[in-house]
């Protein structure tokens, strides 16, 4: 997933504010034990206050739009790996919440922050997301735009699959110290 | 040019003499602490192919596991967890495994690790609390914290700072989380996001330690990566009651400013006008004076938490409602931040005046704050000095929670509706 530079998907769109209690509401964590009982729990909640039973809308490869500070609140990973579980390909937002930014980078999911988004596509429209020319298509308008680039550093460790791909190729290397 | 408080530390911690906003870095970590997310550290390496888990813990002695957001377990999954990481525990050698005794894990390593000048991380999205302790502290996730375990740096973008300056005296019945609210509702939830906060002028310079604890916590709700005060008297006052790792105490170097230091932004506060806040349902942005939602019906009132289970807040409470009783049809939930707190309340005879006044008071943890307890039914209203309003958080989504200072909480529980507190706290 993380390797391919063109990602096309159906858009889902939410508002600002979406919170990790919205995406990965605390007690279907419940602090678990991140085993397959758990992940199909949160996968089962995910977004329940807002859109119930999302998980039998979203089909692989959607990508999910929002507005200002996407994933604020919790550090929970869950309310990440959820996105995954879903079947989404990337979250653009117009802003996104610096623990969700960074947990998305770790487990090596495309994070997107567009100012502008929200005005460039609909919900249920088709968006192209060029990671070489760095640009968004909406496919269903024909209209384009540039987006940020990822930082090198941030780009390695997407590509890498994560920071736990990451810190396997440090591994290898032998550039663990000895405890 | 001179640098930010965030600055100096990430230059230190990079090994570099200055850094610059928007520059990456590999710093080297002062501290890591885990709270239950200890046990998805170890699988998030087991779970991507590191047979065994993590090789090997940067630092023992720099390194706290303190189990205490779910205990006691309130179910079977919790208690095999923490099982679990009893087993874990062992298997790792950690030197600092607190499995007893919990309570806020903000709270008790403010009493007991964290230190001015330091760069540190916790698997905990409030750990920026520990910038009230002049520790540039922040929340990261299991990922990220098993990278750093094993290697003791992390990558981090330098982040501009803004300069929160607080001027002029409060209202006694206005407390800092009132000036928490005042810039959620008049910046928005983005308003530090990927920055740091340093709060600072005569108003924050008057401020008690355990006020400032409850600021640097909401750093987070404003957005923030860190939510810095300056080392003082008070903060030395608070650190110098620390029995456990005196010899890294003495060690500790603090950090200011610079007089010549550039921020993205500056914003200031004449405590003397600032109204109590309430948020409403459900964001922290969603903020108004009280006296706009006065006589708003709560079933349930909340005075707890990393931002406000302190022993001031819960003086405030007896204060408020000493010979006076809680209204029948409101329960009204007090849980210090940890059993440092209780034995204090207990014998300065605290708890007997809430519980004369029909005060529950919960054994120290995180439980209600995130609806692990004292959960909400469709439509009930909460009134909370917690840290967050989120829909779904504390039971129901359909339940309405309003945010605001235990001041508030108290007076309004009492009245079984929210009360303006100025009316009744002199």
């Amino acid at each position: 997933m993380s390797k391919k530079s063109i990602l096309t998907g159906r858009v889902w769109k939410f508002g600002d504010n979406i919170d990790t209690d919205i995406i990965a509401p605390a007690d279907t964590i419940s602090f678990g034990l991140g085993d397959a009982a758990e992940q199909r729990q949160v996968l089962e909640n995910a977004f329940r206050a807002v859109r119930p039973n999302f998980h039998e809308l979203v089909k692989p490869g959607d990508i999910l739009v929002a507005g200002r500070n996407f994933g604020l609140g919790s550090h929970r990973e869950p309310a990440n790996k959820v996105l995954v579980s879903l079947g989404f390909s990337a979250v653009v937002a117009e802003s996104i919440a610096r623990l969700f930014f960074r947990n998305s980078v770790a487990i090596g999911f495309h994070a997107f922050q567009v100012p502008g988004i929200d005005a460039f596509v609909d919900e249920g429209e088709r968006l192209e997301i060029n990671l070489e020319a760095w640009r968004l298509r909406n496919l269903d308008r024909g209209t384009e735009m540039a987006i940020e680039p990822y930082s090198e550093l941030v780009k390695n460790i997407i590509d890498a699959g994560g920071i736990i791909e990451v810190m396997k190729q440090r591994i290898a290397a032998g550039a663990v110290p000895v405890d | 040019m001179g640098m930010t408080v965030i600055e100096k530390i990430m230059a230190r911690a990079s090994g570099q003499p200055r850094v610059t906003p928007g520059q990456f870095i590999d710093a080297r970590l002062d501290r890591i602490i885990a709270h239950e997310e200890f046990y998805r550290i170890h699988t998030a390496a087991v779970n991507n192919g590191i047979e065994g888990g993590l090789p090997r813990i940067f630092d023992r002695d720099r390194f706290h596991v303190v189990l205490e957001h779910f205990q006691p377990a309130i179910d079977e999954v919790q208690a095999l967890r923490a099982v679990k990481m009893r087993e874990l525990a062992d298997r790792y050698q950690l030197r600092h495994f607190r499995d007893t005794l919990p309570g806020v894990l903000h709270r008790i390593v403010m009493e007991d690790y964290v230190l001015p000048g330091e760069l540190a991380l916790g698997s905990d999205s409030h750990s920026c609390a520990w910038g009230a302790l002049n520790c540039a502290g922040t929340g990261m996730g299991e990922h990220e914290l098993a990278f750093a375990l094993v290697f003791g740096t992390l990558w981090f973008k330098v982040p501009e700072t803004i300069k929160v300056v607080l001027d002029g005296q409060a209202n006694p019945a206005i407390g800092s989380k009132d000036v928490a609210l005042w810039l959620g509702g008049r910046y928005g939830t983005a308003f530090a996001l990927y920055k740091s906060i340093e709060f600072t002028g005569a108003g924050a310079a008057a401020m008690s330690i355990e006020q400032r604890f409850a600021l640097s916590a909401h750093a987070v709700e404003l957005g923030g990566k860190f939510g810095l005060f300056d080392y003082d008297d008070k903060a030395a006052a608070f650190l110098d009651k620390r029995k456990a790792l005196r010899d890294q105490l003495d060690g500790a170097v603090a950090v200011a400013a610079d007089s010549d230091a550039t921020y993205c932004q500056e914003v200031r506060i004449d405590l003397s006008t600032l109204e109590p806040q309430v948020a409403k349902p459900h964001t922290f942005e969603n903020v108004v004076p009280v006296s706009s939602v006065v006589g708003t019906r709560i079933d349930q009132a909340v005075v707890g938490s990393c931002a406000n289970g302190h022993v001031e807040d819960i003086e405030t409470v007896a204060r408020v409602v000493r010979g006076r009783k809680v209204h029948p049809r409101t329960r009204f939930l007090v849980q210090p931040a940890s059993w440092a707190i209780w034995r204090e309340c207990a014998s300065r005879g605290l708890f007997d005046v809430l519980l004369d006044a029909g005060v529950q008071v919960l054994s120290p943890g995180c439980h209600v704050c995130l609806g692990m307890q004292g959960r909400l039914a469709d439509g009930e209203v909460c009134l909370t000095s917690t840290t967050r309003n989120h829909r779904g958080r504390m039971g129901s989504s359909e339940a309405q929670v309003y945010l605001a200072s235990p001041t508030t909480v108290a007076v309004s529980a009492l009245a079984g509706v929210i009360e303006d507190p100025r009316g009744v706290v002199q």
